[in-house]
């Protein structure tokens, strides 16, 4: 969006050779090396609408399991690293207690191709403090490193920089409730969902109609949305620090990280996600082997602020007219009644 | 409340000796045993039925009745109620105001009675004392005529319960003959959630029930931050429970259910007492929770007195033992019956969530689940005072 107007001649350069070194490493992957440092490619073509994953479309997604219970979603970044939320990670659990299933694609059943590893390190980002407060992000450690296959792969890490256009279609996977407070049926297979990109602004927008003052909910700075307006279709409880993988160039990228928003596929809320590009230096700090990726600038970020603005336009508008004469009246006879008791 | 706890020790001081034997304890705990008591009693005749009762009624009916008696039959009162009612009167009297306190928003509602057959004088501090600690009205009836006697009796319950208790008694349990007393306890109880259940989250979920069959019954669902815990009994049988705020923060229900579907709620039961409950609370962390829970009402009616026969009351029952002196001197009078009929009702309403709740159950991490979709034991618990207004088993919705 905004970035974009920023970047001068020299910065795009920088990008056109990043790019070609990209092209030569797939080339080599492809060649034979084990698919090394690949990211980003799954090996199914990708079926849009909420509806059961085919085993290995998402190869990324993990099972972050706490205690026997799936908890959470992450996305696998390297053989060793796993991206997820920071709350996903309550103080008072225990390191010791999780465990991280890759490859998974039915919670109920077994698969040979799955692999499970316990957790050697958490790394929670030290601004994040309650549910909505940013920061929730966290990196995990794998106890032993993975091999990538068909069904265990990372997804590419947008650099510090990146920005994905609005309206732009990702998609988020997980093994979340299907509704609120229903949980997905056993077999329990990985649900994908297509949302576009709602921009941060909008989001805000969208999220300040009929809000409660009580529950105030802001977008921060290190969040983007996705999702419906109507409202309908959305990421639920479980499917936190899962993805939200966008396509570009050919490449996926963790552009989001599961975190939070009002219910689930209420109107006017869509989900709200860690944007995972605001953390690239952090990532890096932390793990040094882990190199945020620079995303092509493909297609030109459009205003999305219609999305909000027409619901103002269309309900609050007409609202807004009926409700000033009404309000008026009774103001206006308890000046009348505030004057006569002066008068006494 | 729990401040006047301390007063109480010295008031035991003052109580006939047979008070002083037992340790001393907060006053409802003591209170509240006796109902709790009576409960495990019933279940072991109906281990499959769905019962509810009121400890707290149960405690006040006997209590009423403790006020009347003498000799033995007093004795036999107070020692399986662990205390003595004249020296407690004060305490007995604020427990009872707070539980119907308009503070509870008015969700309880309970009334203690007295019916005597006509021609009986009753002593006037017998009288005074029950309308003063328990807000119990004693009237006269003509036991002659059943069939009136029992109309008057239901008609002045259902007055009571704003319609919610009616049919408490059948003629047949009158004895134109010989019944000279009835004594009646009603409760209806209708809680508003702190935090609502939202009707569109109530769905039909699978219970099964004690007779293993399945049951598609409504349920109410909803995430939010809940007190629970889990332990197990001295055997080694884990059970989960959890509690649920009602309106006004004074009163609430605690559910509590067998970690194993295979554990039957009969496994637990004796185990359950004040002590056992008063432990959960420091086990209790606040957590957000994902509950499931039946939709339903339950009313039962319980004749209390095979149970507390059971529980070493006897002489009262017995006309040639009983001595209800304190009551009337004219004749000699036993108690034919103690009936209870309480009602429970379950469902979404509730008030909205409040803001400190709402505000941190916006993450999508995957909350644990508390699933009542089996036979569980509920209990509510006025707080402040410790009473249990109400416990039951609910073995099918």
């Amino acid at each position: 969006m905004a970035q974009r107007a920023g970047l001068g001649p020299r910065r795009l350069e920088a990008v056109a050779i990043l790019l070609l070194l990209g092209a030569f490493r797939s080339g080599l992957g492809a060649e034979g090396a084990e698919a090394e440092a690949l990211c980003g490619v799954a090996s199914q073509a990708r079926v849009t609408g909420g509806s059961s994953a085919v085993p290995g479309q998402w190869p990324w997604q993990v099972s972050i399991v706490y205690d026997g219970t799936h908890v959470c979603g992450g996305s696998l970044v390297s053989k060793k690293w796993v991206l997820s939320a920071a709350h996903c990670f309550p103080r008072e659990h225990h390191k010791d207690m999780y465990e991280v299933r890759l490859g998974a694609h039915q919670l109920d059943s077994f698969v040979p191709k799955a692999e499970a590893r316990s957790v050697a390190q958490v790394l929670v980002h030290i601004s994040y403090q309650q549910e909505g407060s940013q920061g929730d992000i966290a990196l995990l450690q794998l106890s032993n490193p993975v091999t990538f296959s068909r069904y265990i792969r990372p997804i590419c890490l947008p650099a510090a920089n990146a920005s994905f256009p609005n309206g732009l279609q990702c998609t988020v996977t997980g093994w979340g409730h299907v509704a609120p407070s229903v949980s997905l049926q056993a077999p329990r297979p990985l649900q994908q969902l297509e949302v576009p990109l709602i921009s941060r602004e909008t989001c805000n927008c969208l999220y300040n109609i009929d809000a409660k003052p009580s529950e105030p909910h802001s977008i921060q700075q290190d969040m983007v949305c996705a999702g419906y307006v109507k409202g309908g279709k959305d990421a639920c409880q479980g499917d936190s620090g899962g993805p939200l993988s966008c396509p570009v160039g050919g490449l996926w990228y963790l552009a989001g990280i599961v975190s939070w928003g009002d219910a689930c596929g209420a109107p006017n809320r869509p989900g709200v996600y860690t944007l995972t590009s605001s953390y690239a230096s952090w990532i890096h700090y932390h793990v040094a082997e882990l190199e945020p990726r620079v995303v092509p600038q493909t297609q030109e970020s459009q205003p999305d602020i219609h999305l909000c603005r027409s619901h103002l336009a269309l309900s609050s508008a007409p609202a807004r007219g009926l409700l000033g004469p009404i309000l008026l009246l009774p103001l206006a006879l308890t000046l009348g009644l505030l004057h006569a008791w002066r008068g006494l | 409340m729990n401040w006047h706890f301390p007063f109480l020790l010295v008031a035991t001081v003052t109580l006939p000796s047979v008070c002083l034997q037992f340790n001393p304890q907060p006053l409802e705990e003591l209170g509240s045993d006796i109902g709790i008591q009576v409960f495990n009693q019933i279940v072991k005749s109906r281990p499959r039925d769905n019962i509810v009762i009121s400890p707290h009624g149960i405690a006040s009916a006997l209590g009423m009745l403790q006020l009347g008696a003498g000799g033995r039959t007093k004795l036999q009162l107070a020692t399986m109620m662990k205390y003595n009612v004249n020296g407690l009167g004060k305490i007995l009297k604020k427990i009872n105001k707070a539980i119907v306190s308009k503070k509870n928003k008015d969700i309880v509602t309970m009334a203690n009675a007295m019916f005597l057959n006509n021609g009986s004088k009753v002593e006037v501090p017998f009288v005074a004392r029950n309308k003063d600690v328990f807000q119990c009205k004693v009237r006269n009836l003509n036991f002659e005529y059943p069939a009136a006697a029992c109309d008057s009796i239901n008609a002045w319950v259902k007055n009571e319960t704003r319609g919610m208790i009616d049919n408490l008694l059948s003629p047949d349990l009158i004895n134109g003959m010989l019944t000279r007393m009835v004594l009646v306890n009603a409760l209806y109880f209708k809680g508003l959630w702190k935090s609502r259940f939202r009707p569109e989250n109530t769905k039909k979920r699978t219970f099964v029930a004690a007779d293993g069959k399945s049951y598609q019954v409504p349920m109410l669902a909803q995430l939010s931050l809940f007190q629970s815990g889990s332990t197990s009994t001295p055997g080694g049988l884990w059970y989960n429970f959890i509690e649920l705020p009602y309106h006004g923060d004074s009163i609430s229900m605690l559910i509590a259910l067998p970690s194993e579907s295979s554990t039957p709620l009969a496994a637990i039961i004796p185990h359950i007492s004040t002590k056992t409950i008063d432990s959960w609370k420091s086990m209790m962390v606040p957590k957000r929770v994902q509950v499931i829970l039946p939709k339903f009402t339950a009313v039962t009616q319980t004749d209390l007195k095979e149970p507390l026969k059971a529980l070493g009351i006897t002489d009262m029952f017995d006309a040639t033992k009983a001595n209800f002196a304190k009551i009337t001197r004219s004749e000699n009078l036993h108690v034919s019956h103690i009936l209870q009929k309480a009602k429970i009702e379950v469902s979404e309403d509730g008030t909205k969530a409040s803001a400190v709740t709402a505000a941190i159950l916006i993450a999508r991490s995957s909350p644990p689940w508390f699933i009542v979709d089996r036979p569980f034991l509920f209990f509510i618990r006025h707080n402040p005072t410790g009473a249990f207004l109400f416990m039951g088993q609910i073995n099918k919705p």
